[in-house]
């Protein structure tokens, strides 16, 4: 008996000590000491992203879906569920799961952003490429993390370290203060990010992915030089980067038009967002469809109408949903991937900020780039002399048309431009502007009184 | 010898020498505790006293050329064993070296060589002369020979001496009257004797039997039947940890202890269940929707620990000990999302007819030993062991029965269901939708069913049967036994449980009594097969009146589909396809001990015991194609099926030396020891989907898609302990206890703990003052004891930075994510216990009291605090600040009603009032609980809505709006009601009358519950309890109860306000009859002709009758499966 020798205690520490450790999961010293295991913390986020409930998920939980029912694109069909229906309606109890689930998941990505940030920089065993990209990817996950925090909920913590001392007892952060974290986060990011992505597919982040966001928030900041300047360095490109001439194929898992999209976490599974979307003929309306008065936004010749609008027959009605994603969630194979940004969106961007600038020709260049594939008559054949003010209403109506249902774009535009509650009054009468920002969820404040105060209207 | 006024002669001793008995056969009339007749206890269901706790109690004795009534003396001196022997064999002289040995030990040694035998008999030790060693014959021990009187010549009588209720009585002594011939009888109570003359007088006397005279009167067969002297005899009840033990009157510690015979007496699958209502302290409940074989609920004196959730950290599981060998307290993880959701019961290998003693440890004397495993109490397990020397046994056990769940939840009827809903409709002013299929024509009005008779009402069966061969001679014994237990499910015959179990134990001790050793295995097989979604119990309330028919015309689950917005759709949930979703389970769990001692010098042994243990698990949860609507199979919704395995393997290694000395009025005993244990543990759960066909999923290669989980961990822990004991003129009681513990559960520099204990007793009525004053009083002891016990269930590896690996690839290449916020800096955990207590016994212990105040302290907790989401996850693992407190009275009332010859009635009584209250919580306000918890308050605070009632004008449910701003949140709940146990305990009544055994047991509860709505609102598609009926429903109406309604907005309303609220909370009392227990000895005559030993019948029934204002399916498990109605009928019998 190793310790019966009852004086020297010693043994039976040792004892202790010879313990097996770990070995189904991986000691975190043992994740960061080389580039491979380094390179799975970090694919991990992605898969902690397309997973449920993330809000990057395309679920019911995800932003795309939330934000289509606050804004005026979706309608739910999930009548017993109550608390979609608040989100609907714009009038969110502060205890709505919905919102606790989006707000928990974009701080439990952000945790895994943080940590993978702070120990690579302690790695000692990692090359320093590696080291740059993978530090790059995990501040842009961060970037992109606080830029939706703080569209969706306005003033919001910030966090940029795992501590939880800190981030137990964080307060709110001014909005203008979050956007210089996400500004200086993706500078970095970009800089440090390889041109190339890391792996055979545009399923990581890179350079131009960085370039995208950043892009966008130029724009969200009225930076219409910066913008212009951070969308061409992608736009450029056009050896990597085309729009898809073929609507159908824009979110294909091969997409050129993608510039970063995610892998479904389960092989041979699609997206989140054809599940929720797509009524199936067998099981008829589950959860939502477009709302009427958006599809009868559309031109009357947009071939995204078709393409990407999907019909169902009730009986007594038709009922639109969106189509873009249309494999099933089961689908023999996998052949479509969640895309987060797409070409597109990047040349409605310049489009704007060129508009903005007073550029008119090269924003209608831009804007008919999208018009053209959507089948529709390009600005510069049929109105070429077209002003400013209504170039821009184009554009937005372009954006409209052409993002719906992808990433809160239609209701953050609502938002930014300052039209919500005069657009959204026809169908919402009792939406106020207290109603854009989401409430912060009850739950957090207990757990945090330092939350305090609550947005204006919960 | 003693006289009458001395209370250890009285009644806690009872009986020393067969000329004794003259003198205290009046007090022996009126004597406590459970009151066994010697010849009238059958072995089989009422041994008191173990073999094992012979080993436990320790003699000091001399002899040297002594005779039997020497050895006697001592031993009955310092224990309260009593003996019977021959007169005749007084002549043999017995030499018995100076030492303390266990009373085993002592008789071993003291009649080795001299050709007597001993034997226990109830509490009685039996000399015997063994029948093959004619000891008492005049060649061995030369017997004068009186002078004949007669000149007739000699001859031999023979006969059969029995209890007026016909059993045979070994061991009596039969003297021819004015001789010192004499003999005893043998095991099948026949004597023989030589007589001088038809004269002579036989004279027969025996401890507890009326001394009886016959004549021979020329007669060679004289049977005899003895008369009860109404003595009895108090059981010496021996309570201790499996490092020590002592006389429950010694003892410094509160331990309840619950036997064999009450055990038995209820036909429960798990041997924690048999505690329920019989032990003070000790809370039991089933865990609704939890199959048998699932874990059981056990809280002792109640929640210390925060930490409640999961299978790997609830941190208020108590340490199970069988036969010595620790096993893990976790439930086994199971694969079920459903009906095992809270695991297997660890202990489910263990058939409760096979366990000798269940002891429950509660305060700081009797867990520290246990150290860092102690702090919510132990449950020591000991299985039945070998029988004594001589004879072979076999002990045959078995029951059959019927189980039911009693449906007693008052629903509306069709007729007020579809009032309810036209008028919800008619309140809301809407028409009926095209999905509210029982108004809007799709279903059949006209059709009324019973759901809770339809889906509940069927009936169980169990099976139970267990064989037990015992045996051994002098030196060696052993125990071999099987059993099988199995029970179909009252909500469909094809599901069930059953159970297999082995056991094999042996005892040996070597021939100079120095060296000892015993081992014992049990194994055990479960296999369980349960429907996998709860759904289906609360189908049985939630379905309207009017719902379909389960099956279509064509025999064919109906799914009653219709049109629904252009699609065809199944109109409703069928709930057999709940019962399509299936779970088989099966465990293996085996446990074999080794412990071995020599005694190297008097009073000093060498100890060391060992064990391994397998536990080990397999389950598979599948949900078929089958089990789904027709209309919702797309391509989407294919089977899927969960695989789950676990693996737990632990060895403990635990050398020790005891010391046992006494000189003059100083007795100590120490022990010193230490423990060495490792467990590894495995698990994985492979969840397989897509499978096109319902044939393929018990194959994993079947399914389209598959995802694997897996765990695996070790762990290892090590102490060094201590005892001492200390007595001083048997009066003056002191036991201090340590420990010092290791566990690699924490990381290196937080590794040690030290835990302790110290208590003291007096047992005061062995004073002179008391004695010579207060003569009613025959026992009287106070006690206490103050210690620090802790926990390391905390789960493996917590302190550890690591990352868990995702189960699919991305791009190729693993991916993984960070499990938890890093904290390598947490330490032990500890529990401070108090506790005071007071034992008294009066009218010669007819009449015995214990009653006990208990305070348990914890502080430093290890939780799973919780942290707001901004931090990444919602909780962090480290120590709490907070103290929270465990107070409570426990009380224990024993009484002997009524004995008398033929009629016996005792009760047995225990209460227990737990409370629990947050003491202590550093800047609360500024934590993550600021409004979870309260300081001062219990940790089951709940903040809720105050429910003002009914609006007279508009129906609507009407709540206090605090801050007066129309909106309702956290700020307007300030109503604290706590989800706490009031009081619980139970009432066990036990009356024989002759062969006549009637007893019963009556548990009772008060608490307060929440969750009285199944979550369907008055008015919506769903059947509700007939109170309903109350609501409000016209302007004016003063009722407290809403109207009826079912739009979506009310509903929200109804989730988030009317369910947090006080009106679905309520305080609940119970009274169940849990057990009543009829039982007949067959006449002794009847036995012998069918050349049995030993046979009763007997009926039983489990959770007979409940009474509670509760109006849920039961006030334990709420809506959930509740306790079933159990009613067998079984026989035990010996041969």
């Amino acid at each position: 008996m190793v310790c019966v020798s009852l004086l020297t205690f010693s043994s039976c520490e040792d004892f202790l000590n010879e313990v097996k450790g770990p070995t189904a999961k991986i000691e975190s010293k043992v994740m960061f000491a080389d580039d491979v295991t380094a390179a799975a913390a970090i694919t991990g986020i992605y898969q902690t992203m397309v997973d449920l409930p993330a809000y990057s998920s395309g679920s019911s939980n995800s932003i795309t879906y939330l934000a289509g029912l606050s804004s005026d694109e979706l309608i739910s069909f999930y009548r017993t569920d109550v608390i979609i229906n608040e989100i609907e309606e714009n009038k969110i109890s502060t205890k709505n799961t919905y919102i606790l689930g989006l707000w928990g998941s974009m701080y439990k990505i952000m945790y895994a952003a943080n940590a993978a940030i702070s120990k690579i920089e302690a790695s000692t065993g990692m090359t320093p490429n590696a080291k740059q990209q993978l530090t790059g990817e995990a501040l842009f996950i961060r970037a992109m993390t606080h830029f939706y925090l703080v569209n969706i909920f306005g003033n919001v913590p910030l966090v940029t370290t795992t501590s939880y001392d800190e981030n137990s007892k964080i307060s709110r952060t001014s909005e203008s203060q979050v956007y210089d974290q996400i500004l200086l986060d993706l500078v970095k990011a970009r800089d440090l990010m390889m041109e190339n992505y890391p792996t055979t597919e545009r399923v990581r982040p890179n350079k131009a992915t960085a370039s995208a966001l950043l892009a966008r928030v130029y724009l969200y900041k009225k930076e219409w030089k910066l913008a212009v300047d951070e969308a061409s360095k992608i736009l450029d490109q056009t050896g990597v980067y085309q729009l898809a001439p073929d609507l159908n194929s824009v979110f294909l898992s091969n997409s050129t038009e993608a510039i970063w999209q995610i892998q479904p976490s389960t092989p041979n599974f699609n997206t989140w967002d054809g599940y929720y979307f797509v009524i199936s003929p067998w099981l008829g309306p589950m959860y939502v469809s477009l709302r009427n008065e958006f599809i009868s936004s559309f031109e009357d010749d947009d071939q995204r109408l078709t393409a990407w609008v999907g019909t169902y027959d009730t009986g007594s009605e038709t009922l639109f949903y969106p189509f873009k994603y249309k494999a099933d969630l089961f689908a023999p194979s996998t052949t479509e991937y969640s895309v987060i940004f797409r070409l597109a969106e990047i040349f409605l961007i310049r489009a704007e900020a060129h508009a903005m600038l007073g550029n008119l020709p090269s924003a209608i260049s831009d804007i008919d780039k999208i018009r053209t594939r959507a089948g529709l008559s390009s600005i510069a054949d049929t109105n070429s002399g077209i002003s400013q003010e209504a170039l821009l209403n184009v554009i937005y109506h372009e954006r409209k048309t052409e993002l719906f249902t992808e990433w809160g774009h239609r209701w953050f535009d609502l938002k930014r431009l300052g039209t919500a509650t005069a657009e959204l009054s026809t169908l919402k009468p009792n939406i106020t502007e207290n109603d854009l920002l989401y409430p912060v969820p009850e739950a957090e404040i207990l757990r945090n009184t330092k939350l305090l105060p609550q947005n204006k209207g919960y | 010898m003693k006289n009458s006024t001395d209370r250890k002669g009285s009644a806690w001793k009872i009986l020393s020498f067969p000329d004794a008995y003259p003198r205290i056969s009046f007090i022996m009339k009126v004597s406590l505790l459970y009151l066994i007749l010697i010849c009238t206890s059958l072995q089989l269901i009422a041994e008191n006293l173990s073999g094992q706790d012979l080993d436990a109690i320790k003699v000091t004795a001399e002899l040297s050329d002594a005779p039997v009534s020497a050895l006697v003396k001592q031993i009955t001196e310092q224990t309260k064993l009593s003996f019977a022997y021959a007169e005749n064999i007084e002549r043999i002289k017995l030499n018995l070296r100076k030492g303390t040995r266990s009373v085993r030990a002592t008789l071993d040694e003291a009649f080795s060589g001299s050709g007597l035998g001993w034997e226990l008999k109830g509490n009685t030790i039996l000399v015997v002369v063994p029948a093959e060693v004619p000891a008492v014959t005049p060649a061995v021990v030369p017997v004068p020979e009186p002078l004949s009187k007669t000149p007739n010549p000699a001859f031999r009588v023979n006969g059969t001496i029995k209890s007026t209720t016909g059993e045979a009585i070994p061991g009596v002594n039969v003297v021819v009257k004015e001789t010192t011939r004499g003999t005893t009888s043998d095991a099948d109570g026949r004597y023989s004797i030589e007589v001088d003359n038809s004269d002579a007088v036989l004279v027969f006397s025996f401890i507890g039997f009326k001394t009886f005279e016959a004549s021979v009167s020329n007669r060679t067969t004289v049977d005899v039947t003895m008369e009860d002297d109404l003595a009895t005899l108090a059981s010496v009840e021996v309570v201790g940890t499996n490092y020590f033990s002592t006389e429950k009157e010694y003892s410094t510690m509160n331990i309840s202890k619950v036997e064999a015979k009450d055990i038995e007496k209820q036909p429960v699958t798990s041997p924690l269940m048999s505690l329920q209502g019989r032990m003070a302290g000790v809370d039991v409940s089933p865990v609704g929707n939890n199959g048998p074989g699932g874990a059981i609920k056990i809280l002792i004196r109640g929640q210390n620990s925060l930490r409640t959730g999961g299978a790997q950290g609830d941190g208020n599981l108590p340490l199970y000990v069988i036969d010595g060998i620790p096993i893990d307290p976790r439930p086994l993880q199971s694969g079920s999302s459903s009906v095992y959701q809270n695991g297997f019961d660890p202990l489910s290998a263990i058939n409760p007819t096979n366990i000798e003693s269940i002891q429950v440890l509660k305060d700081a004397a009797a867990t520290a030993i246990y150290g860092s495993r102690g702090s919510n109490g132990v449950v020591l397990i000991t299985t039945k062991k070998g029988g004594k020397s001589g004879g072979t046994n076999i002990d045959v056990s078995a029951y059959t029965g019927i189980a039911q769940i009693v449906p007693r939840v008052k629903l509306l009827n069709r007729n007020e269901y579809m009032e309810m809903r036209h008028e919800a409709l008619n309140n809301d002013g809407v028409e009926p939708s095209s999905i509210d299929h029982d108004l809007n024509g799709t279903w059949d009005t006209t059709r009324t069913t019973n759901w809770q008779k339809e889906l509940l009402g069927h009936t169980g069966r169990v099976y139970d049967a267990q064989v037990n061969l015992s045996g051994g001679g002098a030196n060696t014994s052993f125990l071999v036994g099987g059993g099988f237990h199995k029970e179909t499910s009252p909500v469909h015959s094809g599901f069930g449980f059953q159970r297999m179990n082995t056991q094999l134990s042996i005892n040996h001790t070597s021939s100079n009594n120095k060296l000892k050793g015993f081992a014992s295995i049990n194994y055990g097989n479960t296999k369980s097969n349960q429907f996998d979604d709860a759904n289906y119990v609360s189908s049985a309330f939630r379905l309207a009146p009017i719902s379909p028919a389960l099956h279509s015309e064509d025999g064919t689950i109906n799914w009653q589909i219709a049109e629904v917005d252009g699609a065809n759709s199944n109109t409703w949930t069928n709930p057999l396809s709940y019962l399509m979703r299936t779970h088989d389970a099966s465990t293996d769990n085996f446990i074999g001990s080794a412990n071995f001692s020599y005694e190297i010098a008097p009073g000093l042994l060498v100890k060391a015991n060992g064990g391994i243990t397998h536990l080990n698990s397999d389950d598979l949860a599948k949900t078929p194609i089958s089990s789904r609507s027709p209309t919702t199979i797309g391509a989407t919704t294919k089977g899927i099926s969960v695989f789950g395995s676990n693996k737990r393997k632990s060895w403990i290694v635990e050398p020790q030396i005891s010391y046992s000395k006494e000189l003059s009025n100083h007795k100590v005993e120490a022990v010193l020891g230490t423990t060495l244990q490792q467990s590894d543990y495995k698990m994985s759960i492979i969840r397989g989907m897509g499978y096109s066909s319902d044939a393929l999923l018990n194959s994993i290669v079947g399914a389209t898609t598959v995802t694997y989980n897996n765990d695996e961990s070790q762990y290892r822990y090590t102490s060094l302990l201590g005892h001492i004991g200390y007595t001083y003129n048997e009066k003056y009681l002191v036991n201090i206890s340590g420990r010092r513990d290791g566990s690699s559960r924490f990381g290196p520099g937080n590794r040690f703990g030290n835990f302790y204990s110290l208590s003291a007793g007096w047992i005061f009525s062995k004073e002179n003052i008391i004695t010579d004053n207060l003569q009613f009083l025959s026992f009287g002891k106070i006690r206490g004891s103050y210690g620090t016990t802790g926990s390391d269930q905390i789960g493996d590896y917590r302190f550890y930075d690591t990352y868990s690996i995702y189960p699919t690839l991305y791009q190729g290449s693993v991916s993984a994510y960070p499990d938890a916020i890093f904290n390598p800096n947490f330490a032990w955990e500890k529990t401070n216990k108090l506790e005071a207590g007071i034992e008294l016994g009066a009218i010669d212990n007819r009449i015995s009291l214990e009653v006990s105040w208990y305070r348990n302290r914890s502080s430093n907790q290890l939780v799973d605090y919780q942290a707001p989401l901004t931090t990444g996850f919602n909780s962090i693992f480290r120590n709490f600040g907070a103290t929270v407190e465990n107070t409570g009275w426990e009380v224990v009332l024993n009484t002997t009603n009524i004995t008398t010859q033929r009629f016996k009635w005792s009760t047995s009584f225990n209460l227990t009032t737990p409370k629990n209250k947050l003491v202590e919580f550093p800047d609360i306000e500024n934590s993550p609980y600021s409004l979870t918890y309260k300081v001062g308050q219990p940790l089951s605070i709940q903040y809720l809505y105050t429910y003002t009632g009914v609006n007279p004008e508009t129906g609507e449910r009407e709540f206090k709006d605090i801050d007066n701003n129309g909106a309702y949140d956290f700020r307007d709940q300030d109503l604290m009601k706590p989800l706490i146990r009031n009081y619980y305990g139970g009432i066990a009544n036990t009356f024989t009358f002759g062969n006549i055994e009637f007893s019963f047991l009556l548990q009772f509860m008060k608490f307060y519950a929440s969750e009285f709505y199944t979550g369907a609102m008055p008015g919506q598609l769903a059947n509700q309890q007939t109170d309903v009926t109350k609501r409000w429903r016209k302007e004016g109406d003063l009722t407290r109860t809403g109207k009826y309604t079912q739009s979506q907005g009310n509903y929200s309303l109804f989730l988030s306000q009317f369910l947090s609220s006080d009106a679905n909370t309520k305080q609940i009392e119970f009274l169940r009859l849990k057990t009543l227990s009829l039982s007949y000895r067959l006449p002794f005559e009847t036995v012998e002709r069918v050349k049995l030993r030993d046979a009763r019948i007997y009926l039983q029934g489990q959770n007979l009758l409940t009474f509670s204002n509760d109006t849920r399916l039961d006030p334990e498990t709420g809506y959930g499966l509740p306790p079933l109605r159990i009613v067998n009928i079984g026989v035990q019998f010996k041969l």
